[in-house]
């Protein structure tokens, strides 16, 4: 029973690819523009900082969590 | 036999507002139920109650014995519901949602049942069409077809004619209330059109402020109350319901 219902949306949202590719884009846009423009930041930090602590995997890895989780969020209910 | 859905003593409340005040009823094999009321009447929260997607302030609901809260999954899979609001994904074609919906339902044999509710609904030449570009009663007709996927045991339409032409409409009618008359199953159903539910129902609620106001049957209601026809009776229920005393 629960695995016919899992299925179901699965397939839902293969079919809802399938029928607009175009959703698959912003789940890659706004990552790779993330990472470019936290890349820079932390960087820079890196940089001004007191040597000791890494603000590229910290901050980075924070910015990318966050994003997935609203995705993730939104996706799921739309 | 049990009665399909059975009602007791069903309250909804909203802050300081009852939309719906202790209502009692059931719904029989093999029986159509008008639900009616004017707007703002408590039908649709009752409904909704019905279906779980509201918790009731107080009360109980039984689907085919089975408790829609102690017991929702048993409750709801022999349960199925339509309405003009409530219209199907329209971004999936008619064959992409009747087999998703078929899933989420567990249909057996679903490839068969979605080819008979294809025929049975005129869709067949919709197959691969958008749902969202469809015509109002096209939309319909495959919300329909949805609620019919499982066989239901208790049918909820919420006006489910409203946007259909009156040819269309009429062979809804017919399909329902052959379905209704072949199962083992009820139908609870909600209208405002007066004609529509003295030929489909066996029976009827008139709802006013949250409370069944009248009972009876619609072809014989009306005279008991001094009324020529059902749409007299629903105007007096809307606009005078205390001149009016449940029989």
């Amino acid at each position: 029973m629960g695995l016919s219902r899992t299925a179901a949306i699965v397939l839902r949202q293969f079919y809802l690819l399938r029928g607009s590719p175009a959703r698959v884009v912003p789940l890659f846009a706004w990552v790779a523009i993330d990472i470019i423009l936290w890349g820079f930041i932390t960087r820079y930090l890196n940089s001004v900082a007191a040597s000791g602590f890494n603000f590229i995997p910290t901050l980075l890895g924070a910015v990318l969590l966050a994003r997935a989780s609203f995705a993730g969020a939104r996706d799921g209910v739309a | 036999m049990s009665a399909v859905l059975s009602v007791s003593n069903l309250s909804k409340r909203y802050g300081d507002t009852l939309a719906v005040d202790g209502i009692s009823f059931e719904v029989a094999r093999n029986e159509i139920l008008g639900l009616l009321g004017p707007n703002g009447a408590g039908k649709t929260t009752t409904i909704n109650m019905i279906l779980g997607v509201l918790e009731p302030t107080s009360g109980k609901i039984h689907i085919e014995g089975f408790d829609i809260a102690a017991q929702r999954r048993q409750a709801l899979e022999r349960t199925n519901f339509a309405a003009v609001y409530a219209q199907v994904p329209g971004n999936l074609t008619v064959m992409e949602n009747l087999r998703i919906f078929g899933m989420l339902y567990s249909v057996r044999d679903r490839s068969r049942r979605i080819a008979e509710l294809l025929q049975e609904f005129d869709l067949e030449r919709f197959r691969d069409t958008r749902c969202g570009v469809l015509s109002s009663g096209e939309q319909t007709r495959v919300s329909l077809a949805k609620a019919m996927l499982n066989r239901p045991q208790l049918l909820l339409l919420d006006e489910p004619t409203a946007s259909l032409d009156p040819a269309t409409a009429r062979d809804m009618r017919a399909t329902i209330r052959q379905c209704a008359a072949e199962g083992t199953g009820g139908v609870l159903w909600t209208s405002h059109n007066m004609y529509e539910v003295a030929e489909v129902c066996h029976r009827v609620l008139f709802l006013s402020h949250g409370r069944i106001l009248l009972e009876g049957d619609p072809k014989t209601l009306p005279g008991d109350h001094g009324k020529e026809t059902l749409e007299e009776l629903f105007i007096a229920v809307a606009r005078e319901p205390l001149t009016l005393e449940r029989v």
